[in-house]
């Protein structure tokens, strides 16, 4: 995995939703930009970044079987993993990652960007009374 | 795509132009991003419309 040099980011998202949201885009497996997806959530309670198949499938991504398994609060379900780029931000502003380990679940409800490298890479502050998350870049 | 036929429609997906209008919408967040690939890069975006109070764990 690698990534273009970190940015600090001040995303503010709907407050209708409840949940921290920010701006990714991915790349399709040769290379093609996909379409702005405006509120991935940001989810500190995933390990990785979580896409539903049937995206994976329309980005052209390889599934390769898990070495362990997936445990989700509805328990244990089967899920493939696959190797993604994408860029977070939006309006100019965008940290290109490269290589990414993700993981694809055929029931997942959302795009959920786990801790897996953002968590590693940023300083994230949720300011959930301000419907704000600020990523600030690690040292 | 007209309003009566989008709401018949229903879904979840939404590709919005930079207006914030909805041009298509779906359950299906493979056929809202196929759809996002009939217009030039950037000039459209993809949101999810949550149901307020979502949980997600």
């Amino acid at each position: 995995m690698s990534h273009s040099p970190l940015l600090k980011f001040n995303f503010t998202y709907d407050d209708r939703f409840g949940v921290p949201l920010i701006p990714v885009t991915f790349f399709h497996k040769n290379g093609t930009r996909a379409q702005l997806l405006n509120n991935a959530i940001l989810d500190s309670g995933a390990y990785e970044i979580t896409i539903p198949k049937e995206l994976a499938d329309l980005l052209g991504l390889v599934l390769r079987p898990r070495s362990n398994p997936v445990h989700t609060a509805g328990g244990r379900i089967e899920a493939c993993t696959a190797t993604i780029d994408f860029v977070l931000g939006r309006g100019g502003r965008f940290v290109h990652y490269s290589n990414v380990d993700i993981c694809v679940m055929e029931q997942c409800p959302a795009v959920l960007i786990g801790i897996r490298p953002l968590f590693e890479d940023y300083n994230i502050t949720i300011m959930a009374h301000q419907h704000r998350c600020i990523l600030e870049p690690k040292e | 795509m007209k309003k009566k036929e989008m709401k018949k429609q229903g879904g979840n997906w939404v590709l919005l132009n930079k207006k914030r209008k909805i041009l298509y919408r779906s359950d299906s967040v493979a056929d809202v991003y196929r759809k996002g690939q009939e217009y030039p890069e950037g000039s459209v975006i993809i949101e999810q419309r949550f149901e307020p109070g979502t949980c997600f764990f």
